[in-house]
């Protein structure tokens, strides 16, 4: 079974499955580039925002960089359903919390069951958080519930909306609300000690 | 927001500012999520669906010793199923004709609104059949549902020797038969793996871009998943294998025969690094001249 050609000056013949073959495959191509591209442009703009908010989540750069990556290359697979930049950014911001929140319930249950190291040997993680726990207000935040936590820092570090940080988090604007002013409620005391 | 929330606010930004500016990302973050992208393995459907069916098939052959030997069995059984099918089958033919009339009868009194396309009969009817069909391919898929299901139902035959093709790697070829094929399947896999980091590399040029979507199936398929499980499988029939004709020369002693084979096979090979193999050795070559 033949076709003519769409837009083809000559009459030439072109095979139904040559066709459709070649649409396959070139678009397979261009989304492989397109995601390259996406990854390329938003690890320009948003690479070191999203270690940083992921170091503040998860207290240990290079643990940070990590998720970041992952997350990154989530995004590459993901990319023939998000096709949008926006849309990756908010996948990535997702995928960022995601990934940290699966970080500390890991290390949670690695510290619960791993030997207590002695105490006048603190740990090569140590030296990383204590970069990010200098500050009084940042040793109160690592104390409040995870949620809480994430919302705080995501309103008042990346600056989120709270529709912006209820996709990020996986929660409704009612709940993003109520995490946001609890914490705030509960780190109220130390931050009028900062001041 | 009232105002001191606003300053706590203010105060909290400027807080994680500061602890959030000390961070700063090294600058080859750009190649390490290249290099990843590059040795991710594909997750289209197909390839977890040809991983699926690799698992079940690899299950079904480790099994496959617990179905012949429960073969006899079903042999044996099979004039008492005939007995019990010919009784069943009036059986079956007077309850379809209760089941008739009761759905008859149900039809006169369940309203229309009920049974009719809107109604309840059919969903709980095909949710109880998918229920059905997925405890049926649970049993046949799953291995840890079947061997509990064995565990509950079925006694300890199928459960227990269903253990050994588990720890197929420990208990099949002894110590040295499974440390011998373990290191060889996983040196290639380091081997290959660091071997296409130049063509997936290289597909971040813009000339090699054109090609990118085939090439990362082929870089983890070669190096990650077939060959290990491959290499890794294929070694545990190969002790049993040579374990089972060398009890047909020593036929006498069934508890000394089984771990005589692998020593005698590996001793030369090893040159007597273990003391367990040796002695082994000893005692089979003691029964033997004893005999």
């Amino acid at each position: 079974m033949t076709i003519r050609e769409p837009h083809g000056k000559a009459a030439r013949h072109t095979d139904v499955t040559e066709t459709l073959v070649a649409e396959t495959v070139m678009g397979s191509i261009a989304t492989e580039r397109d995601a390259e591209d996406a990854v390329c442009a938003l690890y320009s703009a948003n690479y070191q925002s999203l270690v940083r908010l992921a170091a503040i989540l998860v207290r240990d750069a290079a643990t940070a960089e990590e998720v970041v990556q992952d997350a990154f290359v989530a995004m590459h697979g993901a990319w023939v359903r998000l096709r949008d930049t926006d849309k990756a950014l908010s996948y990535l911001r997702q995928s960022v919390v995601n990934r940290s929140r699966s970080v500390l319930r890991h290390r949670a249950v690695v510290d619960k069951y791993a030997p207590k190291p002695a105490p006048d040997a603190p740990s090569a993680e140590q030296g990383a958080i204590s970069l990010l726990e200098r500050s009084a207000v940042i040793a109160a935040l690592r104390a409040l519930p995870a949620r809480q936590r994430e919302a705080l820092v995501l309103r008042y570090y990346a600056d989120l909306s709270e529709a912006q940080i209820a996709g990020a988090m996986g929660i409704s604007r009612g709940a993003v609300k109520s995490h946001t002013a609890r914490g705030m409620a509960a780190l109220r005391t130390v931050l009028e000690r900062e001041s | 927001m009232t105002e001191p929330e606003t300053e706590y606010g203010e105060r909290l930004r400027r807080a994680l500012r500061a602890a959030a500016d000390g961070v700063v990302p090294s600058g080859d973050g750009l190649e390490r999520i290249r290099s990843r992208i590059a040795h991710e393995p594909a997750r289209d459907t197909f390839g977890l669906l040809l991983g699926w069916l690799r698992s079940l098939a690899a299950d079904v052959r480790s099994s496959m010793p617990d179905i012949r030997s429960v073969l006899p069995a079903l042999k044996s059984l099979l004039p008492l199923v005939k007995s019990v099918a010919a009784a069943i089958v009036p059986l079956i033919s007077s309850l379809r004709a209760i089941i008739t009339s009761v759905v008859v009868r149900l039809k006169s009194v369940v309203p229309e609104r009920l049974r009719g396309s809107d109604g309840w009969l059919r969903p709980v009817l095909a949710t109880a059949g998918a229920v059905v069909v997925a405890l049926i391919v649970a049993l046949v898929a799953i291995p840890g549902f079947r061997q509990g299901f064995y565990a509950d139902f079925g006694g300890s035959g199928p459960d227990t020797s269903s253990t050994p093709p588990a720890g197929n790697h420990g208990t099949g070829g002894a110590v040295p038969g499974a440390t011998g094929p373990s290191t060889p399947a996983t040196s290639p896999s380091l081997g290959t793996s660091t071997a296409p980091a130049s063509p997936c590399r290289a597909k971040s040029t813009p000339a090699a871009h054109l090609y990118t979507s085939s090439r990362p199936r082929t870089c983890p398929r070669a190096s990650s998943s077939p060959a290990p499980t491959r290499a890794a499988l294929t070694p545990t029939p190969t002790p049993t294998a040579t374990a089972s004709p060398s009890p047909s020369p020593s036929p006498s002693p069934t508890p000394s025969a089984t771990p005589s084979p692998t020593p005698t096979s590996s001793a030369p090979a090893t040159g007597g690094s273990s003391g367990t193999a040796t002695q082994a050795t000893t005692q089979s070559t003691a029964t033997v001249k004893l005999q």
